[in-house]
């Protein structure tokens, strides 16, 4: 048996937070308690560190198949273990798209085969994430895929988006959909607002949001569905989705940890560092707050990376025609305890219980459960240099920081990560 | 000048936008002499990367560049290996190879010059990146300001059109607010936000308002395109609601100049009576706009060289 010894054991979904010892047995928690290192037989010591139930991502661009000189299902599990990930889901706008029961199940049997961290699978709403024609929801659901997505993109035929919603229900899986409005979105590349008008860059309003998260609202009551909402960005979007929820809509939702960490401010006018440029755009520092008072308030609430790995050849172009999004499984710690002011409760809760919880997934840590944990020191310094990172990408506008929160290692489906010894 | 670069007016000291002026008025004489020519950029090579069209000011900065005995090379859009799929850094960088002095660049894209300028060795001149900036221009507009009225601070400019995606517009708000003058901006709801307040400046819908306090009426050019995205009904609603034509301009400071960046829209921004009257400026624009680049090119190559300044005498 494994015992992680005297960490300071954080779980939001108990309640706990001391100092305690986790025994292990085979792939599940035995005991949480005191004084447990002498029934195991390897110890891993946790002094001054944090020891809570292991990270889930909600959206990952794994690359793969398709674009793997970004990143492959290898360097993507390397990447989320290295951010203290024990699990992450992959998204479905895959080269070919995850639309059929073939591509499910190639990704399915070689992410099998690796460990170090439980990669799942979405299948995708629509063919080719197209936003035409709906793809084979049963079959996907039967090979395995754990939610549906379209990879971020918008569905913009409502008809199409409301045949889906009501043909999945039957299957009882998350839907993840990003909050959006095409229309609006498709000639802007920063945040409309003081900061692109100064810039001379043009805007994407946060009302594309509102009008994107009324619609998502409108079609759950519509085909009670159960939807989470991707990509919040604005504090309108979560009052409104705080009101749905009241009426008694099963819609969860969640923001990335660029979003949450940055706004449109870190743009410099001097730069136009194409590492800034996301989808939807970082939000002026208003809104952002809300982001960060949104994840203390709401159990609903959770933080996803939206890990987007880039070549360089694809990043290194004007702000307007850069490639969109930054990698996030090895910043996720650090820049969520940034924005969160080191808050570790906060911080758990956002990355590991209600991520897992979309996914019907409990991740709590008593007797019984599965033995996935994340060991990270909260004060420990971290520096993302391309040198450091997993990933095969390496664009991350934190490149060059010097940050705190260091993962030390984890514990996915019982071993322990090469970090760990 | 302390600079490399010259990617825009936002952040341009007040010190360095007079100097650039000053040096300006200098260069201007070397245009009126008979041998329109000084040595002081002997053997630099300056490279004019135009991946927008334009005439008036890439024929400006050639001239410039001339004027002071560089070697130019002008590369265009249809002709580079842009349209092969080279990335803008790729083109960049091949030109690097070739070991230029400067590169002037205008791009659809803000942030272009930017990007290159932290990325190359040599000097970067904007000149146009999208809808952010054109400091030339803003330049050129405030050296013409400057020799009707003498100085900027306090002065009463009006800049009327398309001020939402004008980068002329822009640059000369950032230069104008830096050197004390008192900028009015006036437009369709459509193209003249009132979020532009932020930026220091005084926003109206309607032209009138602004006629009989401006010293200097600065139009800016309709671009048709903004037709195409429904942000005006038409051409003609907006020569009659803001178009300049002589009953209009009855309105205005018996010292008033008119401007405008060209190419002019006759019979649009302002009617041909109003283009060529005795108080439009737009001639002496162009004539500017040579002696600024002169100037910005001087500056930045570090033109205080031992006897060079005998030279510009």
């Amino acid at each position: 048996m494994l015992c992680v010894e005297g960490g300071r054991v954080v779980c939001p979904a108990s309640g706990i937070d001391e100092t305690a010892d986790i025994l292990i047995d085979g792939p599940n928690i035995v005991e949480v308690g005191p004084k447990l290192s002498d029934r195991a037989t390897r110890t891993v010591k946790a002094e001054g560190a944090i020891v809570c139930p292991g990270f889930t991502d909600l959206i990952v661009e794994t690359n793969d198949p398709g674009d793997v000189h970004r990143e492959d299902l290898v360097s993507v599990a390397a990447a989320a273990a290295a951010g203290g990930f024990t699990r992450i889901l992959g998204t479905p706008d895959t080269s070919p798209a995850v639309d059929n029961a073939s591509v499910a199940s190639d990704i399915l049997n070689r992410a099998a085969r690796i460990a170090g961290c439980e990669i799942a699978v979405a299948g995708s709403l629509t063919v080719g994430c197209n936003g035409t024609e709906m793809a084979e929801i049963g079959t996907l659901s039967d090979v395995g895929c754990v939610a549906f997505s379209d990879g971020g993109h918008v569905i913009s035929d409502v008809v199409v988006l409301r045949n889906a919603l009501d043909y999945a229900r039957r299957f009882n899986r998350p839907i993840l959909l990003r909050a959006g409005q095409p229309d609006l979105e498709s000639k802007g590349s920063a945040h409309e607002g003081f900061v692109a008008m100064r810039l001379g860059l043009r805007g994407i309003p946060a009302e594309a949001e509102e009008m994107g998260v009324a619609r998502l609202i409108a079609l759950t009551r519509l085909t009670n569905a159960k939807v989470h909402v991707t990509h919040v960005t604005t504090a309108r979007a979560i009052e409104m989705l705080a009101r749905a929820r009241a009426e008694g809509l099963s819609l969860t939702a969640s923001t990335t940890i660029h979003h949450l960490a940055l706004s449109d401010q870190a743009i410099d006018d001097q730069t136009y560092d194409a590492n800034l440029r996301f989808v939807p755009p970082l939000r002026d520092e208003e809104n952002r707050q809300a982001l960060v008072q949104a994840i203390k308030h709401n159990d609903w609430f959770s933080v996803a990376t939206d890990h987007r790995p880039r070549s360089l050849a694809e990043k290194e172009h004007e702000f307007e025609r850069t490639a969109i999004g930054a990698i996030g499984l090895e910043t996720a710690l650090a820049a969520t305890l940034s924005a969160l002011r080191g808050d570790v409760n906060a911080t758990v809760a956002a990355l590991a219980t209600r991520p897992a919880a979309v996914l019907g997934k409990d991740a709590m840590l008593r007797a019984g459960s599965a033995a996935n944990l994340t060991i990270f020191d909260p004060a420990g310094d971290i520096e993302f240099s391309e040198n450091s990172f997993a990933s095969k990408s390496h664009n991350s506008p934190f490149l060059g920081r010097r940050m705190l929160g260091r993962v030390l290692g984890t514990v996915c489906g019982g071993r322990i990560s090469a970090s760990l010894g | 000048m302390n600079r490399k670069d010259l990617v825009g007016l936002r952040d341009l000291t007040r010190d360095e936008i007079t100097e650039i002026l000053d040096t300006a008025v200098q260069m201007r004489k070397v245009s009126e002499r008979r041998v329109k020519k000084v040595p002081v950029l002997r053997g630099q090579l300056v490279i004019n990367l135009f991946l927008e069209p334009s005439t008036r000011t890439k024929v400006s900065f050639n001239l410039a560049a001339k004027r002071l005995s560089a070697d130019t090379e002008a590369i265009s859009a249809s002709g580079s290996s842009v349209t092969k799929g080279e990335s803008l850094l790729d083109t960049v960088r091949n030109l690097e190879a070739m070991k230029p002095n400067v590169l002037v660049i205008r791009h659809k894209m803000a942030g272009a010059p930017h990007m290159l300028a932290q990325r190359v060795p040599f000097s970067v001149i904007n000149a146009g990146d999208g809808i952010n900036e054109h400091p030339t221009q803003g330049l050129l507009d405030m050296l013409t300001m400057r020799d009707h009225f003498g100085s900027l601070e306090g002065l009463n400019v009006a800049i009327v059109g398309d001020v939402h995606h004008s980068r002329v517009a822009r640059s000369n708000i950032y230069g104008l607010t830096t050197m004390g003058a008192r900028v009015m901006l006036a437009g369709p709801g459509t193209l003249c936000r009132p979020e532009m307040k932020a930026l220091g400046v005084e926003v109206m819908h309607r032209v009138d308002d602004v006629l009989d306090e401006a010293d200097v009426v600065m139009m800016l050019r309709v671009q048709r395109e903004r037709l195409g995205l429904a942000m005006l009904p038409s051409i003609d609603e907006y020569a009659s609601l803001y178009g300049l034509n002589l009953q209009r301009i009855q309105k205005t400071r018996p010292e008033v100049r008119f401007m405008h960046p060209g190419p002019i829209n006759r019979g649009v921004e302002m009617t041909s009576e109003v283009a060529d009257h005795p108080r439009s400026v737009v001639l002496e624009q162009v004539t500017n706009g040579v002696a600024v680049r002169m100037a910005l090119l001087y500056l930045l190559l570090g033109g205080e060289r031992e006897g060079e300044d005998n030279a510009l005498r």
